[in-house]
């Protein structure tokens, strides 16, 4: 076990949002049980009031866990020097592998609680809150992983012995190695290049499409775009994209963009590929919910400003990372 | 004229199945015209202001149906309920109910603090309702240090600041001797000519004897005793 | 946009308004802030401090071991790990602590010039950097001063004198000078293994800005620390080894084991990660006591939010009859418990600053730093970073929010109908 104030908060931070979780299902159960929308009874408006609690409760936790993710990167980043051979939050996750788990489920309760909110706020729109019953079943799916990203991160700083030789970047990262990682950055550049803007490409025309015909496969297909995009990014950002920021023919970390030395650079960038791609991606998910009559217009107005957005986001994400490797002096010719 | 507000058998019950269960109005249908004063009249108890934050979309009937501007509105949740009443209601209580400490202006203004309108305009508005009921001098005054008069002529300013089409007042004058009465009556009136619908729930019969009002709907025990219509013309 | 600039805007003023109120819970807050803050500042700018001297340390140390304990080294060990490939210049080190019970401290002597160094193919004979005496449970102690070198010293600019060049000259730290009275040209006297007086002549004494690492220290000659510790002269304390290749470093030292088995190398990078894990886990003690008083402060947070004054009920009343909604007056608590977060985080902030930068950490000191009567009343390098501030803001504010979420909502779903029943 390692006591490190990071590591304390941390754990304190999930703790925090465990608690939460439990306490919102458990309201959630209550509400989507005895949920009647035509009642006037007092049970009914304590219901209603409640609902107020939950939603309040899941825009924290939302809040809380975007902060987490960060404060867990910069964590495994400061610890580095404990382990052998880490340079940098590469190398700390490897000391341990749990951690990337921990990382992955992270990411997994920052997206199901953006969707929550999302609906929510689809919901709120409606006068007969179409969606209330669906919004606090999903609670129930949202808080195991809140639990197991509490006991995975755990586990990841329980089992962490300082001065075991890790693998850093350099390493992990490196072309020679095995693995997903290594196999990521050992990718063949140019079709990687290729792939990473068309892919963006197609996903850029998809949005033009589903903004102009209002049909549902363009919605399909403009959220399964957005997976992709998203994970062909990770991939480009690893492989080739930073090592553009850097400079380096052979440094693939995916995190220390966020450095001060990169200008912080990371932050943009990962921030409107995330955002960009949750926007791609809720059009989609919202898109069954179209059925119901009082919400259709209010779900196609929302698909149209969040599809909007998430084009301009995509678009400043590509510009941002396409901006080291247009006006860099370093080329990556012969690698 | 059409009818703005409208109930249909409402029944309002606070803290149903409890032992402390009380009947506030039963089977109440009554009608508001666009453009009406209409009176309220009973003694405490009577169900008058349980009607009123009824038909202000306060509180919810426990049955029956309250329509506003031809929209049923019982069964409506409180974040759309806020927002009718946000647009088409202004409230004069009987407690005037200005928040104390603050200056005269910002509790005028304060209603339009939860919308999208820029503070500079909710300021020139609240100027300008101030000016007409002769109040802009106390602008930045702290509300305790206003007289019971300029402290309702203040209530009635925020009640207005939302550009109500109908203003709901409850024992408006409750506070206040004859002669400030009698110029809030005179508020009131100028307001009805400005084609406000105007709802006033009162026992004091200094106001529902006055000539402006059209109608005094009587209310005993939760229900309605006798409407009286005044407007000989119609 | 409007309107949250707006309800923010209302926010502050209710919150200036009941500023007295408010002034509790900010000062709780601001304290536990600033304990937390002061750990950390502390504990980081000494690993800052140690890091950066430790820059200048030689990247591997051989000490030899018997039956345990660290002993003295041969220096003939020297040629044979000369033969390792890869090495580079290989340095005989001299040092050792030395109890005086006269002034019932501790002091930390260490021989320079004279030092034989081998090299391949130099005849530079200067003082390669570096000593750092780290033997067998130093570590644990965590004496950051204990890191020093030469060239660390010359850095470090003495204040007065030079450096001993002659036998029985010495140069001495502040908290030496001060204990024993003397200064520039005056003297000091050891008692040597055998219990004869040797007297020194100071010809130097370090700048106290330099008392992380001097305070304690006496640099004498080579020969003189032979004859002080009675130590036969094909010995030294320790021998530090160059390595052309970093990444070599474990190599060689692996190899240095298979050929010598009775030593010890240890490497720069272990000495790191052994003074990381130490103020990690020290900061890392005090924090989980703080936990504790979070806890507490949670308990008053919840309770002073559940606490709302007839007024304050009343006004909330007021908001929601005249078209305020329950979301609107959520919105309000959240701005408030923002406000009230960062108030207290900056005033917290500011309060641990100077506490540890400029008021010398006094508050905390004792417990973090070691139990050496010469310690130095050194002023640490202001040395602050985001990853700090970060973690006490994630580890406070949020446990604040929490506990706040459920009184907020309790006055957040007041029945507009209140007011016009009252």
């Amino acid at each position: 076990m390692m006591l490190h104030p990071g590591v304390l908060s941390l754990i304190t931070g999930s703790l925090i949002v465990i608690v939460m979780m439990i306490y919102a299902s458990v309201l959630g159960v209550k509400i989507f049980r005895k949920w009647n929308v035509n009642s006037s009874s007092a049970e009914q408006l304590s219901l209603e009031r409640k609902t107020y609690l939950v939603s309040t409760i899941i825009n924290y936790v939302f809040g809380f866990v975007i902060l987490s993710v960060f404060l867990f990167i910069y964590t495994a980043d400061d610890i580095h020097r404990l382990f052998m051979g880490a340079m940098c939050a590469t190398g700390s996750l490897n000391a341990n592998p749990v951690g990337w788990k921990v990382l992955y489920t992270k990411m997994v309760v920052f997206f199901m609680s953006a969707v929550w909110v999302a609906f929510n706020c689809i919901d709120q729109r409606s006068e007969d809150y179409p969606l209330t019953k669906t919004k606090y079943k999903m609670l129930l799916f949202i808080a195991p992983v809140a639990i197991l990203d509490a006991y995975l991160q755990m586990k990841y700083f329980l089992g962490l012995k300082p001065n075991i030789i890790t693998s850093c970047c350099g390493a992990l990262f490196s072309e020679g190695g095995t693995g997903v990682a290594s196999s990521l950055s050992s990718l063949p550049l140019k079709p990687m290049v290729i792939i990473f803007y068309g892919i963006i490409g197609m996903f850029l025309l998809n949005a033009f499409i589903s903004l102009r015909f209002q049909n549902s496969i363009s919605k399909y297909a403009l959220a399964m775009l957005a997976l992709i995009v998203f994970f062909v990014s990770i991939a480009s950002i690893i492989s080739f994209i930073s090592l553009y920021v850097y400079e380096l023919p052979t440094h693939h970390c995916p995190f220390d963009i966020l450095h001060k030395d990169y200008y912080f650079i990371g932050y943009p960038i990962y921030i409107t590929l995330f955002s960009g791609v949750f926007f791609g991606m809720i059009t989609g998910i919202l898109e069954p919910f179209k059925k119901r009559l009082s919400l259709n217009t209010i779900i196609e107005r929302a698909q149209k400003k969040w599809t909007v957005l998430s084009i301009l986001l995509i678009l400043i994400f590509v510009v941002i990372s396409s901006w080291h490797i247009l006006f860099s002096s370093f080329t990556l010719k012969g690698y | 004229m059409d009818i703005i507000i409208k109930t249909e058998n409402v029944t309002k019950i606070f803290n149903p199945g409890m032992s402390d269960e009380v009947k506030a109005i039963t089977d109440v249908s009554i009608e508001i015209k666009r453009g009406e004063v209409v009176v309220l009249k009973g003694p405490s108890g009577s169900g008058k202001t349980t009607l009123l934050s009824l038909i202000g979309c306060i509180t919810r009937p426990t049955e029956g149906r309250v329509i506003v501007n031809g929209k049923n509105v019982a069964k409506l949740q409180e974040r759309f309920l806020t927002g009718i009443r946000q647009k088409t209601f202004g409230f004069v209580f009987q407690q005037f109910n200005l928040i104390r400490s603050i200056s005269v202006i910002e509790n005028i203004m304060l209603p339009l603090y939860p919308t999208n309108i820029k503070l500079s305009a909710i300021k020139k508005r609240a100027e300008s309702i101030m000016e007409k009921l002769g109040i802009s001098n106390k602008k930045d005054f702290k509300v305790q240090r206003l007289s019971g008069g300029e402290q309702q002529r203040a209530a009635i300013a925020r009640s207005l600041i939302n550009e109500p089409e109908i203003i709901l007042a409850d024992e408006p004058t409750a506070h206040l001797d004859t002669n400030l009465s009698e110029e809030i009556m005179r508020i009131f009136q100028r307001l009805n000519e400005d084609g406000k619908t105007i709802v006033i729930a009162t026992h004091d019969p200094f106001i529902y004897e006055r000539q402006f009002i059209q109608r005094t709907i009587e209310m005993r025990d939760g229900v309605v005793k006798n409407i009286l219509n005044k407007n000989h013309d119609v | 946009m409007e309107k949250h600039k707006k309800i923010l805007e209302y926010t502050l003023s209710s919150l200036l308004r009941r500023r007295y109120k408010n002034l509790a819970i900010i000062t709780v807050f601001s304290f536990i802030v600033a304990a937390l803050y002061s750990i950390l500042f502390l504990t980081h700018s000494l690993k800052k401090e140690a890091l950066t001297v430790l820059k200048e340390a030689p990247e591997l140390i051989v000490q030899k071991v018997s039956g345990g304990r660290h002993d003295l080294i041969p220096t003939d060990y020297m040629k044979r790990i000369q033969e390792i490939y890869g090495v580079g210049r290989i340095i005989p080190r001299y040092w050792g602590y030395y109890y005086d019970a006269i002034t019932d401290s501790n002091y930390t002597l260490m021989g320079i010039n004279g030092t034989h160094v081998l090299h391949s193919n130099s005849k530079d004979n200067e003082n390669y950097p570096s000593p750092i005496p780290l033997p067998q449970g130093e570590g644990a102690r965590g004496r950051v001063k204990d890191v020093f070198s030469d060239e660390n010293i010359k850095g470090l600019k003495l204040l007065n004198g030079r450096m001993p060049s002659n036998r029985k000259e010495c140069a001495i730290g502040k908290g030496v000078s001060d204990v024993r009275f003397t200064g520039i040209d005056g003297e000091i006297f050891l008692i040597d293994s055998k219990g004869k007086v040797l007297t020194f002549h100071v010809v130097g004494v370090f700048a106290s800005e330099s008392a992380i690492l001097t305070n304690d220290l006496i640099v004498i000659n080579k020969d003189d620390i032979l004859e002080l510790f009675g130590m036969p002269s094909d010995r030294a304390t320790d021998i530090a080894v160059e390595v052309y290749n970093e990444l070599e470093i474990p190599f060689v030292a692996s190899k240095i084991r298979e050929i010598l088995p009775d030593t010890r190398p240890i490497m720069k990078g272990e000495i790191i990660r052994t003074y990381e894990t130490l103020f990690n886990w020290r900061s890392g003690v005090i924090f989980t006591m703080f936990l504790g008083a979070l806890l507490a402060f949670c308990i008053l947070a919840w309770d002073k939010a559940t606490g709302l004054s007839a007024e304050e009920r009343q006004e909330i009343g007021i908001l929601k009859a005249i078209g305020w909604e329950t979301g609107d007056v959520l919105e309000l608590k959240f701005w408030e418990g923002i406000v009230i977060s960062f108030t207290s985080i900056l005033t917290g902030m500011i309060i641990a600053y100077i506490h540890i930068f400029f008021l010398g950490a006094s508050l905390f000191a004792p417990v973090l730093r070691g139990w050496s009567v010469l310690f130095p009343p050194f002023r640490l390098i202001p040395y602050v970073d985001l990853y700090q501030v970060f973690v006490v803001l994630f580890l406070t504010v949020i446990p604040y929010v929490a506990s706040t979420i459920i009184p907020s909502w309790k006055a957040a779903i007041t029945d507009p109908d209140t007011v016009m029943r009252g």
